[in-house]
């Protein structure tokens, strides 16, 4: 019966998943890495250089004109930035079409620097999966919190918190 | 009720349940081997008459539940019922109050196949019918028992686990017998698949037959000489279908007439119905279900007007997802009908008189659903397998019952077999559709240096950039797909840009949905696996998952980046938690720019 039940299973089993650790480490960004040698185009021209911001805490956050949270996350981070004035955000499309991405900024407004990642290579390095995708550096540039999606009842609780608890 | 009368029908329903194990691996052997075997085996004990099939009944989409056949898990429930009825007879406290809610379930689901085998499949099997008897015993010894005490956790909890390693012991054995019917068979896939060209010249012969309706009454039939036909107009058999372009499983069934129409063409008549399920075009309906059926109807007709009816068929099939207005024109446009005359006929009531003509055929055979198919005027529905219907053919045409079950056999279709993928598989695939041709990785590349590797058993590569894919693809003499290159690989046709917008995964669909067939099966492909515990799969890993060409893993398990520059770089194929709907042939994913990379995204290379 035992050996029934072995053989039986046996032939249940699952197609070979490629090992643990090749996929973790294909999951894993190593952005403090990343995040030193960071250069996104600015839309004022020149470039965002994470580098460049030592000494107080950096927030970037991704978007796309295709997102629907970001039409209201963008608004409500230009809010809270204002109010932050000691915390560098920068606001990094994502969307392929820079047109696409103009007309997003004409349409919801919002008064954050805005970058631009067409080629989606910083979003890659960066893991993000969905939008909006936000990160927080410290000082130093050591990536500190990231957090995805926004809740307009939760606005910015977190990112406070994660704030609150920089070095 | 004593206990001597309680142990008395608990001796009795023994024999009772080892018969039922006996039945289910006796209705779990006929499935396999009539589904996924060479289709041999005879079922002893039920005779085909007008009202019993078990031919039907066990092969039909009913008889899996998540892919295992019902008769598997009947198994598993019978022998752990008996396990509670030696538990009982040992007087353990609870054993037979349980038996009656088993017998409450077993009843109540015997009642549910039974509606089911009526009303949609229109025949009953005889093995079944049986195992209600032992489902019936086994409430009536549950009820015996009612007054019994109720069952303590512990016992709940040890049936429930003797009932899942049983059950699991007979899904284990049915996979392994599996297993060894689709040892050795060979896959031999037509590469065109179905497809029609013109319809036939002249009006459809005006045959006239006896039929027995969908409820039970005897009717003429007349064929219309309007009516699309194919086939032999001499013919004294005639296979009638009435069918829905929106309907779901008339779009399976339509593989299995191509089937039968590639098989007896030259000797019998072959005639297609309009049933829209929609009162608005059809008498013969009460409720509105397809709100396209009734326009896609008669787009049908004005495209047989210039006899284009069969090949607009397949591509409306195909296309089942989007039958509106403008797409159902395109696909007049693409079988090659002349817009202006069409467009004329969509405006005349003449496409729509047809169409209520057919409506009103059905009514007068009552049918009350689609497809419903008539073969020498006996009515088959949507569960009947080609195999079923050549049989009903063969015998029509007068070949002895021996012969009729032999030649309806040669109609198996091969591609369903599984087949192990050979250790020395050629690691490209010469493709040639069209005026394309070219050579595409047989799986989805691994990655070595920054350089591609081919091979069966290889981690695909993961976090790849479009960029990185294409220097990979170069480091080894390669280059990537074009999109068209690599949708005409996974569809086994040749895609085309239909809408004109550069893409070709967006479109119309030529081919398959997926690469193995127009259906989802989950056990083909590596994908839909949602759950955290999943991975990537090894390449080679899904011997079903395989393209009309031999091409493997073409959707679901890594994301594919194709394209030859930046600006079409596109990611194809959905990975392995991408789900059903998006893990297809066709499903473009152009969101993100080319330096993207994740844990999801791979690619696969092409030559020539």
């Amino acid at each position: 019966m035992f050996l029934f039940l072995f053989f039986s299973l046996a032939a249940l089993a699952e197609p070979e998943m490629i090992p643990v650790e090749v996929f973790e480490a294909a999951k894993n960004t190593d952005l403090d890495e990343a995040a030193t040698d960071v250069e996104i185009a600015l839309r004022d021209g020149g470039h965002f250089r994470l580098s460049e911001h030592r000494g107080k805490p950096v927030i970037l956050t991704f978007w796309a004109s295709w997102c629907g949270p970001c039409r209201l996350e963008l608004p409500a981070l230009s809010t809270w930035a204002s109010e932050h004035p000691d915390v560098a955000v920068y606001a990094v499309s994502v969307d392929r079409s820079r047109q696409a991405a103009e007309q997003f900024i004409k349409r919801v407004k919002f008064d954050l620097p805005v970058a631009f990642d067409p080629d989606a290579t910083h979003l890659g390095r960066y893991g993000v999966l969905s939008m909006p995708t936000m990160f927080l550096f410290d000082a130093e540039g050591k990536l500190a919190w990231r957090h995805t999606g926004y809740s307009k009842a939760k606005g910015f609780t977190d990112l406070d918190a994660a704030l609150g608890e920089l070095p | 009720m004593s206990e001597r009368t309680q142990r008395i029908g608990l001796w009795l329903l023994v024999p009772a349940l080892l018969f039922g194990v006996f039945v289910g691996g006796l209705m779990t052997w006929h499935h396999d081997i009539q589904l996924y075997g060479s289709g041999e085996g005879e079922l002893i004990g039920c005779v085909e008459s007008a009202e019993v099939n078990c031919d039907i009944v066990n092969t039909s989409e009913y008889s899996e539940l998540l892919g295992v056949p019902i008769a598997t898990l009947a198994i598993g429930f019978y022998a752990t019922v008996l396990v509670l009825v030696v538990l009982a007879l040992r007087r353990r406290a609870g054993a037979h109050r349980l038996l009656l809610a088993a017998g409450v379930c077993a009843v109540l689901y015997s009642a549910f196949l039974f509606y089911i085998s009526k009303t949609q499949l229109g025949f009953v099997c005889a093995w079944c019918i049986r195992l209600y008897g032992v489902n019936a015993a086994l409430l009536a010894v549950g009820l015996i028992g009612r007054n019994t005490p109720t069952p303590p956790a512990r016992l709940l909890l040890t049936i429930g686990a003797a009932w899942g390693a049983l059950t699991l012991a007979a899904i284990g054995g049915e996979r392994i017998y599996r297993s060894t019917l689709s040892d050795g068979e060979v896959i031999e896939v037509a590469k065109e698949g179905t497809h029609h060209d013109l319809d036939p010249e002249g009006d459809a012969p005006a045959l006239s037959f006896t039929v027995q309706t969908e409820d039970k009454n005897e009717a003429t039939f007349t064929i219309d000489p309007s009516d699309a036909w194919l086939g032999n107009p001499a013919a004294q058999v005639a296979v009638v279908e009435f069918a829905d372009l929106e309907c779901g499983y008339c779009k399976r069934m339509a593989s299995q007439m191509a089937r039968l129409e590639a098989t007896y063409g030259d000797r019998v008549l072959f005639v297609f119905k309009h049933f829209p399920m929609d009162p608005t075009c059809n008498a013969g309906v009460k409720n509105r279900k397809h709100r396209k059926a009734c326009m896609a109807a008669k787009a049908a007709v004005c495209a047989g007007k210039q006899r284009r009816f069969w090949a607009f068929q397949d591509l409306a099939f195909k296309n089942q997802h989007q039958l509106g207005e403008s797409y159902l024109r395109t696909y007049a446009e693409t079988v090659g009908a002349d817009l202006e005359a069409y467009d004329q006929c969509m405006a005349s009531n003449e496409a729509a008189q047809q169409v209520a003509r057919d409506g009103e055929a059905g009514k007068s055979l009552d049918i009350h659903g689609t497809p419903r198919i008539f073969i020498d005027g006996k009515l088959y529905r949507s569960g009947s397998s080609a195999e079923v219907m050549a049989r009903a053919i063969e015998t029509a045409l007068g070949t002895s019952p021996q012969e009729a079950v032999a030649n309806a056999q040669g109609l198996r279709e091969t591609r369903s077999v599984v087949k192990a993928i050979p250790d020395d598989i050629p690691l490209q695939q010469s493709i040639s559709y069209g005026d394309i041709s070219f050579e595409i990785d047989t799986f989805e590349s691994g990655l070595n240096n920054g350089k591609a590797v081919a091979g069966k058993h290889e981690v695909p590569a993961l976090r790849v950039s479009f960029y990185e894919a294409q220097e990979a693809c170069e480091a080894a003499g390669k280059r990537m797909c074009t999109e068209q290159e690599w949708v005409t690989t996974c569809q086994g046709a040749l895609a085309l840009d239909d809408n004109n917008n550069g893409g070709f995964a967006d479109d119309m669909i030529e081919g398959t949905a997926y690469p193995y067939a127009d259906f989802h099966d989950r056990s083909r492909c590596w994908d839909g696996r949602k759950d955290p515990k999943f991975r990537p799969v090894y390449t080679g890993e899904m011997p079903g998952c395989v393209s009309r060409d031999g091409v493997y893993d073409m959707t679901g398990n890594v994301e594919e980046w194709v394209g030859t520059s930046p600006e079409d770089a596109v990611l194809l194929g959905g990975a392995w938690d991408t789900t059903k709907d998006h893990a297809r042939c066709y499903r473009r994913n152009a969101t993100y720019g080319p330096g993207y990379s994740s844990q999801r995204t791979g690619f696969r290379c092409c030559s020539g």
